[in-house]
């Protein structure tokens, strides 16, 4: 028997062995202190019992069903990230000389994405000066031609292109809709694209097969798309002929740039709860 | 209005630091009784794995931004990550160690010679098994580890039943500090579920775990993790109906104590978060039935202020209070005094400047106002810092003592070098499965 600890020591020390039936026996105190326990027991026996019935017999199926793909639409609400109300991002107007080639540069760190919005896709316009860069100006162009009161010119040629990759701005460089280069030399504006969200569609809807509806628009919650710089090179060619008849000599060109970030929320609306 | 904060990353800190400073005090009570030092062991290494728990989970806030529910993971960049495996190990070893403690402490079932060496055993040996098992089975079945916690529970509530009855059948006070260290461990160890004692009393928690596991994509139950988390639970609840039901008596019989007033406390937060969980089953239900519906934001501010606050803040406290009041510690010793005021101040700071932050964060208090208030709260504990400590320490018996007097505790002769052995050993095990999580996380 291990020695005993010193200390008042009483009769009930001296049977006490440090077994686990004295130890047992002790913890369960008296009769009072038994009926306790017995009865805390039994009433936190029956707790769990109902509770783990409760859970199991009608929790499972609906969970069950819960954890079931279903089809889901999901909705986009899409507008233009705008400071001023005039549906653009960014707007940015400079004269190329003849044979300049520029890069431009918008930073997206410099605008405020809407809380639950995510960047969607981005469409840059490049205007050259005649058709409609001045709206002062009144004209038409025939053929690559620009006739005015004033006389004739030969429009001029214009090229822009977006510049980097996913290091630079990240967005989807390879999506079929996304329109990375464009040329013109017929005064019209060049359109460009870049689909920046993965899998956006323009279209503002689409289906995904998911459990619920938080999974349903997960894939449209991720972070870390449409971060960086839009980088756009333009390039112009200056056509200086004058024309056939009164010409107008021209050696510089005025180019508009408009660049609309377009941002997005999604919405989900379940459309069967089949099961897939 | 500030943005709410997450109390996760201040509880990190709080339980690492009690922790540490817990073990190293211990390790100077060289003259104290085995049941205090082994306890002061197990209750520092469960600050420790509580405050590495909580460090991965503050990590896994910051990556997906999410403060407090970063179990959602909508990006689904945690999936297999080294911070959820190690969130998740560093808890199994937590709950296997402290479903240890009761075995211990306050009432030793196992009085023997190697009883340090088997409780280590034990603990590094399913620590590896359990941990490896719930990684390899993508932690499906997490809450198993629960059913661990039944037997420590249960020797908690028969201490506190046996002690609280002879102390109001005999009036003996000395007897009121086992029921009291029985009824503040119970607290630490279930508080949280405590505060959902309504809600499982009429069985309407099912109703949110149903929600959990359809809402949160970082948690997949087996039926069995169910039942674990069942269980405690129901743990939580019949233990705190257990102390109503015998703090009333007590109180009836012998007047009120401020451990009945703690009790009430949680038994009145309780029964308000039960009503208020009824009142929004809808919602609650909707994840499962329809689409997911968001908690209001007087729901979620509820649960930070009662639940959360308990879990991350008060529970450390609770443990700092047995560590000196019941003396398991060698507070008084002139090399552990100034250590153990400077742990006890800083501990009531961070707590008290964390609350006030909590506060902000949802009540239109300017930064002057907050920042008055916490430079009241600091003088308040330089200047009766005296007391404050004079109260936190040991009042009465130690529990070892008072188990003598009874003669109900032998010396079993544990060899010395046993306790350096179990704190080796944890700090090996706690190493191992990092690695384990560490590599599994890399080639998965």
């Amino acid at each position: 028997m291990p020695p005993l600890l010193s200390g008042n020591i009483g009769d009930k020390m001296e049977e006490f062995d440090g077994s686990f039936s004295s130890i047992f026996s002790n913890l369960l105190g008296g009769t009072q202190a038994r009926t306790g326990i017995f009865a805390s027991l039994l009433v936190s026996i029956i707790v769990f019992t109902y509770t783990s019935a409760d859970l199991i017999l009608n929790q499972t199926d609906l969970v069950e069903y819960a954890q079931t793909n279903k089809d889901w639409r999901i909705f986009f609400e899409d507008d233009i990230i705008d400071g001023d109300g005039d549906n653009l991002t960014f707007e940015y107007t400079e004269i190329w000389a003849d044979q300049d080639i520029k890069v431009i540069d918008f930073f997206l760190d410099d605008i405020e994405v809407e809380e639950g919005y995510k960047i969607a896709y981005i469409d840059v316009k490049v205007i050259p000066e005649e058709c409609h860069g001045d709206p002062e100006r009144e004209g038409y162009c025939e053929s690559g031609v620009w006739f005015e009161d004033g006389g004739e010119s030969e429009c001029d040629a214009v090229t822009a292109t977006f510049i980097g990759d996913n290091s630079t701005l990240s967005g989807q460089w390879f999506d079929e809709n996304s329109v990375l280069t464009g040329a013109d030399s017929d005064c019209e504006p060049i359109y460009l694209r870049i689909i920046i969200y993965p899998n956006y569609n323009l279209d503002n809807d689409t289906t995904q097969v998911a459990v619920n509806e938080f999974q349903a628009l997960s894939p449209w919650k991720i972070n870390g798309w449409g971060e960086g710089t839009v980088s756009v090179q333009v390039h112009v060619d200056v056509q200086s002929y004058g024309g056939f008849t009164t010409g107008i000599l021209d050696d510089s060109e005025e180019i508009d740039i408009e660049v609309s970030v377009h941002q997005f929320r999604p919405s989900a609306i379940l459309e069967s709860s089949s099961t897939v | 209005m500030a943005e709410r904060e997450s109390l996760v990353p201040v509880a990190a800190i709080v339980d690492l630091l009690l922790g540490f400073v817990t073990i190293a005090l211990v390790r100077r009570s060289s003259e104290k009784e085995w049941v205090e030092r082994f306890a002061g062991l197990l209750i520092g290494w469960i600050l420790i794995l509580k405050g590495l728990e909580y460090t991965s989970t503050s990590v896994m806030e910051a990556i997906t931004a999410n403060s407090g529910l970063w179990i959602v993971d909508s990006g689904n960049e945690l999936q297999n990550s080294f911070f959820r495996f190690a969130q998740t190990t560093c808890k199994t070893i937590s709950i296997l160690l402290i479903s240890f403690l009761p075995l211990v402490y306050p009432y030793p079932i196992i009085q023997k010679e190697w009883t340090v060496k088997a409780i280590t055993g034990f603990v590094c040996l399913f620590s590896i098994l359990l941990c490896t098992f719930t990684i390899l089975t993508d932690s499906r079945h997490l809450g198993l580890e629960w059913f661990a916690l039944l037997p420590g529970i249960i020797i908690l509530v028969c201490v506190y039943i046996r002690f609280v009855i002879e102390e109001i059948n005999e009036g003996n006070s000395s007897y009121r500090r086992l029921s009291l260290v029985s009824g503040l461990l119970l607290i630490a160890i279930v508080g949280e579920q405590m505060t959902y004692w309504l809600a499982q009393v009429i069985s309407i928690n099912d109703d949110f775990l149903a929600r959990f596991t359809v809402e949160w994509s970082l948690w997949n139950p087996s039926t069995l993790s169910w039942l674990g988390t069942n269980l405690i639970l129901s743990m939580g609840a019949c233990s705190l109906l257990i102390l109503l039901f015998f703090e009333t008596w007590r109180t009836y019989r012998l007047g009120l104590s401020g451990f009945s007033i703690i009790v009430y406390l949680i038994g009145i937060v309780g029964f308000i978060a039960g009503i208020v969980d009824f009142a929004i089953l809808d919602t609650v239900r909707s994840c499962v039935e329809t689409e997911c519906e968001s908690f209001p934001e007087a729901f979620e501010i509820w649960y930070d202020f009662t639940s959360e606050t308990l879990i991350y803040l008060f529970t450390p406290l609770i443990f700092m209070y047995v560590l000196l009041n019941f003396d398991i510690i060698d507070s008084k010793a002139a090399e552990n005094r100034w250590l153990t005021r400077i742990m006890v101040i800083l501990m009531l700071l961070i707590v008290s400047s964390s609350v006030i932050e909590l506060l902000q964060s949802f009540l239109p208090v300017p930064q002057m106002i907050s920042s008055a208030a916490l430079a009241m709260v600091v003088a308040i504990f330089i200047g009766w810092e005296e007391r404050i400590m004079t109260n936190l320490m040991r009042e009465g018996d130690t529990v070892s003592s008072k188990l003598l007097k009874m003669g109900e505790l032998v010396n079993p002769g544990i060899d010395e070098r046993d306790y350096d052995v179990m704190s080796a050993s944890m700090a090996s095990v706690v190493f191992f499965t990092l690695v384990i999580c560490l590599l599994y996380s890399a080639v998965i």
